[in-house]
């Protein structure tokens, strides 16, 4: 039977001077028990048109359709008692952001058993029990406790389980996910789809997971619908979508997910000279406030400990983890933008710890930094042109012709138009933007480029953008890069060593090729593990370590397998394994 | 919760003795005593005498500290213009009409305002929002004796339907509780409006209905709960505003509430009279803010129970 | 820039509009369409007007008893506004009550400018005690009430111009004070800002080209709604007879009067009444026009 029926769907809103076109003609089919995936970047009307299915859209959104049924109700023509009837019960949403799905102010058991006696009308005391059990369904272990949290107790991967469970709270016969893991870290990314697979597998429901990831569709549906600007470009079984794309759109996205897959070519190996940038120990503890009975304690917060990187010259070295494990903490050490409670920054064989601002400038020359949110990195009330030359401002380069005239150069040899200059950054797109930030970070020429997860704010294809991009510039420029990300797909394309840190340490280091190749530590092999396919053939079941198995499973070592000195100790420490290759281990006698 | 509350406590208390303080000395170090009036010429030798007897040659810290020890237990001294009573008697008297006529308005207009609030946020752009947002305008930028202007004028004057002042009889009452009323109601119908607006945008209202619950719900479980804070915290300011419009309306009623006594205690320079007066306002707009802020701590499960993520 | 990952990129690329819009332009845009700020401007800009033209087209000076035998004269061809108790052309009087109000505004308002911004941008810069410190001072200003405190001193001092300018000022600082407070917070922790630090570029710079640009919104904003606060604040105690000195024509003062008058004579309370409302209102409206215009969070985006 048909859950989901829609033909020739066009969805406009109403925005100051004129109409916005969100989704122009598309048709969708949906029945019981099957999964589809709905695939787009941003913009291309994906989340508006289940929006428009569930009639959860504004009033300043005209919706109009030649057919648009769910569950065999009319939308368009339904009262609001009927769709609210369905709604949560026949179909059930899921959404990106879990904090923002729950209201703040109540429990997350009040919220559920709300859910529950809505549809089902059961008691108090009974719905609270299904909650319970629902929680633990989604494997939430201390669900009874659970019950009387408020939302933001919980963690983020946390309140996404309780958003599932409150979901299937009715028994859907259709769950839409919506971008569901997107803002998670891969490692929790991949528990939540299992997850939700084998709960669609259980419970018998059909599935519509809207998502920009490729990965994510090949783990998880059986056919496609790839969107694009408001249309359907191409749609079919998984396998079909990924083997043979027939539109350009799919081909070029899929392009884009499969470059993760080629390796950066060997450089050149040129005379030992100097590392680019040295971390020596660096570490970094914040005092935390708890709030205690009367006055407030203080705990420790070890945000990084004793971390130890070398970027040598010319080299792109890739330093990833998951949120919480101190990747950026490090990046922004190195660049001396926060300060290390201990540790040493080497910059081209000089110290630069301890210098003050002023001492410090002549090096801001050569070590540049660009950012997450090319949003806010950008001046809003600056132009372009303004922008970028603002670094030969500060450092008092050349009159302001030359600057302008160097400003609008670098503009181009980022791909943008010289007439460009003068706009201000709202005008422009995420990944032009982003451009804009490279140009103004490379235009002194520094030696040292330090990519805070450039890349994690933009879409699929503009990734794949800017890091050609970057590739370019650095080979031209002979940038040393040190890319912190949580993409291992990215990284695998771009960096020649890759640095892995969780919690705060350093646990793996090695050549790019190798750590994919021949992960040692568990916790690496969990990351990559976690990395969504790219082929639907490959979709496998997983097992998840909790922090507790990965520091059980720490490789331990005898000082004898392992080359060079090595003094036993009790507590892991950071070892040569092969040359080149780092794993933080135990090492006995 | 409870230290949270412990300290506002003692933040309130330290703020209130603070301005005492600062009222104390801004009132003795003006030049001019109560008997320096021209109405009232005294010899040098009687002003002296005078002076001592009222403790008002001492150095102002002494006065101070025996005036708020004295205060802590009740006494608020003698009444320069009465002597005859005590500033307790003479006050007594003046509670009830400033309290019956003051917190009725703030009772009837912010319940008004409240639900013009509401009726605004809900139909947007209907003739109900543009009247609140109207109401909320006029309400809050006309000052008060302008408004209790225009009431007496069109009420009593034109219309001949209400008396226009005194104290006494019901119907007397009715134009100063609606002079009273409009700060209040200017004050929730726009808040109430724009706090309910910015939760209705907010994305778990979309969840909530996705969930399927009815309109009904959802705004009177939900929205209205989430739009109590700001309207709580709204409740102080509305309050002190309120508290210094009596002043007007009882001088254009021709009310005998405290209001009219702060005028004259001022112009007379009655220092016991006027500072009772001060402080029982700064002790009542301490109450104000402390129970706002239980409120608010309250209602909101941040505070309520720390910030701890788990 | 060519790279093998450029398949498809035709089909991808954005198209964008090719005129120039700076944020000024879209906040000009989004003020003008609110029309209740639009006519709050307007009005505003005739009072002023009128106000700085004043002699232009009133017949005498606002203290001439130039028609005693016509006191208290009702609205006429002849006297647009009648004549008031003390012989006086009623309509200069009220003309000029607008310099008084509109200059008294002004004045308020650039004071609690002078004072509000350096302290807010200290205490939202610097955060930390510094913010605590000044945050627990606004808390006291905040809880005293203005007008009851603006009488003690006004009855101490014995009013007058200066007074009442200072006072207002005292009581209108720390709204500035907040919304630059909060508007600086919300910038220090921008990415321009690190990138600027991360170019070695000084605080001082920092301020100079990214904080102060940035903070001129909630500067007019502040500017701007500090206007009526200090015009009600002279109306009220002028009204109470501790504010401005007759024979200066103040509109309080003439409400004052008015009421003695307003059962027969209703022209002395009607005019000035009028006249206070109509401006405060139009002082608000533009006010919260031009900050819902000028909201940085919806600049353009």
């Amino acid at each position: 039977m048909s859950l989901v029926e829609i033909k020739g769907l066009k969805v406009s809103f109403r925005q100051h001077g004129g109409e916005v076109e969100a989704v122009r003609g598309v048709d969708l089919s949906l029945n019981e028990g099957e999964s589809l995936g709905i695939v787009g970047e941003s913009g291309s009307g994906k989340s508006v048109t289940c929006l428009a299915l569930m009639r959860l859209l504004a009033n300043t959104a005209t919706i109009t359709a030649d057919k648009l049924e769910l569950a065999g109700i009319d939308v368009l023509k339904a009262r609001n008692r009927q769709m609210a009837s369905i709604r949560g019960s026949a179909a059930a949403m899921i959404f990106q952001d879990p904090a923002t799905a729950f209201d703040p102010v109540f429990t997350i058991g009040h919220q559920m058993v709300e859910t529950i006696r809505t549809h089902r009308g059961l008691s108090k005391k009974v719905a609270m029990a299904e909650a319970e059990q629902l929680l633990l369904k989604v494997e939430i272990k201390n669900a009874t406790d659970v019950l009387g949290y408020y939302p933001h107790q919980l963690s983020g991967g946390m309140l996404q389980r309780a958003m599932i469970a409150m979901a299937l709270s009715c028994r859907p016969k259709v769950l839409i996910a919506d971008e569901p893991t997107t803002a998670l870290d891969v490692t929790i990314q991949a528990q939540i789809l299992q997850l939700i697979k084998g709960l669609q597998a259980e419970m018998g429901m059909a599935l519509i997971m809207i998502t920009h990831d490729l990965g994510v569709i090949a783990e998880t549906v059986d056919r496609v619908v790839v969107m694009y600007g408001g249309k359907v470009m191409e749609e079919g079984p998984v396998e079909e979508i990924f083997d043979n794309p027939r539109h350009s759109y799919t081909q070029s996205l899929l392009a884009s997910l499969r470059a993760g897959e080629t390796r950066r070519p060997e450089p050149v190996s040129s005379e030992p000279v100097a590392p680019a940038l040295e971390l020596k120990n660096l570490s970094k503890i914040y005092k935390l406030r708890r709030q205690g009975r009367i006055f407030s304690r203080y705990t420790d917060f070890s945000a990084v400990r004793g971390v130890d990187l070398v970027l040598p010259r010319n080299k792109i070295v890739g330093l990833v983890g998951e949120s919480g494990s101190g990747k950026s903490t490090t990046g922004m050490m190195a660049m001396r933008l926060l300060e290390p409670t201990a540790g040493r920054i080497v910059v081209d064989g000089a110290d630069i710890s301890e210098l003050g601002i002023e001492a410090l400038k002549p090096y801001r020359k050569s070590m540049q930094v660009i950012f997450q949110d090319s949003y806010s990195a950008l001046d809003p009330m600056m132009t372009l042109s303004q922008i970028i030359a603002e670094p030969l401002d500060i450092h008092h380069m050349g009159t302001s012709r030359e600057r302008l005239e160097q400003a609008l150069g670098w503009l181009e040899r980022v791909g943008l138009d010289r007439s460009y200059g003068t706009r201000y950054p709202h005008e422009l797109s995420g990944g032009q933007r982003q451009r804009v930030a490279i140009a103004r970070a490379l235009i002194l020429g520094p030696k040292v480029l330090v990519a805070d997860e450039p890349t994690s704010a933009l879409d699929v294809s503009v990734k794949a953008q800017i890091i050609g991009l970057l590739k370019n510039l650095q080979t031209q420029m002979g940038l040393s890069m040190l890319f912190i990300s949580h993409d291992l797909s990215v990284v695998r394309s771009l960096t020649d060593t890759v640095v892995v840190m969780y919690k705060g340490r350093v646990v793996e280091q090695a050549p790019t090729a190798s750590i994919f190749a021949n992960p040692r530590h568990p916790y690496t092999r969990s990351l990559l593990d976690a990395i969504p396919v790219t082929n639907p053939r490959d979709r496998r079941k997983r097992t998840f370590l909790q922090q507790a198995d990965i520091d059980r499973a720490t490789p331990h070592y005898v000082v004898a397998e392992l080359p060079g000195h090595v003094q036993p100790a009790p507590e892991p420490q950071l070892v040569a394994v092969a040359p080149g290759h780092l794993v933080e281990a135990v090492v006995t006698r | 919760m409870i230290v949270y509350l412990i300290k506002r406590l003692l933040s309130i208390a330290l703020t209130f003795f603070i301005v005492s303080l600062v009222i104390f000395l801004m009132m003795h170090s003006v030049p001019g005593g109560p008997f320096d009036g021209n109405d009232m010429p005294v010899s040098a030798a009687v002003r002296a005498k005078l002076m001592a007897r009222l403790g008002l040659d001492q150095p102002l810290w002494v006065q101070y500290v025996n005036y708020m020890s004295g205060v802590l237990q009740g006494d608020f001294g003698v009444p320069y213009q009465s002597p005859g009573e005590t500033v307790i008697s003479l006050l007594k008297q003046a509670w009830l009409p400033s309290l019956i006529l003051g917190g009725s308005g703030v009772i009837i207009g912010a319940t008004l305002g409240v639900l013009i609030g509401m009726a605004a946020a809900l139909k947007r752009n209907s003739w109900i929002d543009y009247l609140a947002s109207g109401l909320s305008v006029l309400g809050l930028t006309i000052p008060v004796f302008v408004i209790s202007m225009m009431l007496i004028l069109i009420f009593a004057v034109w219309l001949g339907w209400l008396p226009a002042s005194g104290w006494g009889k019901p119907e007397r009452w009715v134009l100063p509780i609606v002079a009273y009323a409009a700060i209040p109601l200017a004050t929730y119908a726009r808040y109430t409006r724009s706090a309910m607006l910015d939760t209705l945008n907010r994305p778990f209202v979309t969840a909530l209905r996705a969930k399927g619950l009815s309109e009904g719900r959802i705004i009177f479980q939900h929205v209205l709960r989430n739009s109590a804070i700001p309207m709580v915290t709204v409740f102080l300011p509305m309050f002190i505003g309120t508290a210094t419009g009596s002043i007007f309306v009882e001088a254009m009623f021709r009310i005998p509430g405290l209001g009219s006594y702060f005028v004259s205690s001022i112009e007379n320079r009655d220092y016991p009279l006027e500072m009772a007066l001060v402080l029982m306002v700064t002790v009542g707009i301490c109450f104000a803010y402390l129970i706002s802020d239980i409120a608010y701590a309250w209602l909101n499960p941040r505070i309520r129970l720390g910030d701890d993520a788990r | 820039m060519s790279t093998e990952i450029e398949t498809g990129a035709a089909v991808l690329a954005v198209p964008v509009t090719s005129r120039q819009r700076s944020p000024a332009y879209f906040a000009w845009r989004r003020f003008v369409a609110n029309k209740a700020a639009v006519v709050g401007g307007v009005v505003l800009v005739i009072v002023v007007l009128m106000a700085i033209l004043a002699p232009l087209f009133t017949k005498t000076d606002p203290s001439a008893q130039a028609y005693l035998t016509q006191s208290l004269a009702f609205p006429s061809a002849e006297f647009w506004f009648g004549v008031d108790d003390l012989g006086r052309d009623f309509f200069t009087r009220v003309v000029y009550g607008a310099r008084v109000s509109l200059s008294i505004g002004f004045a308020a308002a650039t004071f609690s400018l002078l004072i509000g911004i350096p302290i807010g941008a200290i205490a939202g810069y610097f955060g930390g005690r510094i913010d605590w410190l000044i945050m627990r001072v606004i808390e006291i200003f905040s809880v005293v009430p203005s007008l009851l405190a603006a009488m003690l001193l006004g009855a101490l001092t014995g009013g007058g111009y200066v007074t009442i300018v200072v006072i207002a000022a005292a009581f209108g600082w720390f709204g500035v004070c907040l919304l630059v407070r909060a508007q600086v917070k919300s910038f220090r922790e921008k990415d321009f800002v690190r990138a600027a630090q991360a170019l070695g570029a000084s605080p001082w710079y920092i301020l100079r080209r990214h904080v102060i640009p940035n903070s001129l919104s909630p500067i007019i904003v502040g500017f701007v709604l500090a206007m009526p606060g200090a015009m009600m604040l002279e109306a009220s105690l002028s009204f109470l007879g501790i504010g401005v000195a007759p024979p200066t024509p103040s509109w309080g003062q003439m409400i004052n009067v008015g009421i003695n008058f307003m059962f027969f004579y209703w022209h002395m309370a009607v005019f000035p009444t009028a006249a206070l409302a109509i401006t405060v209102l139009a002082t608000t409206l533009f006010g919260d026009g031009l900050r819902d215009a000028l909201d940085p969070t919806l600049k353009g985006r």
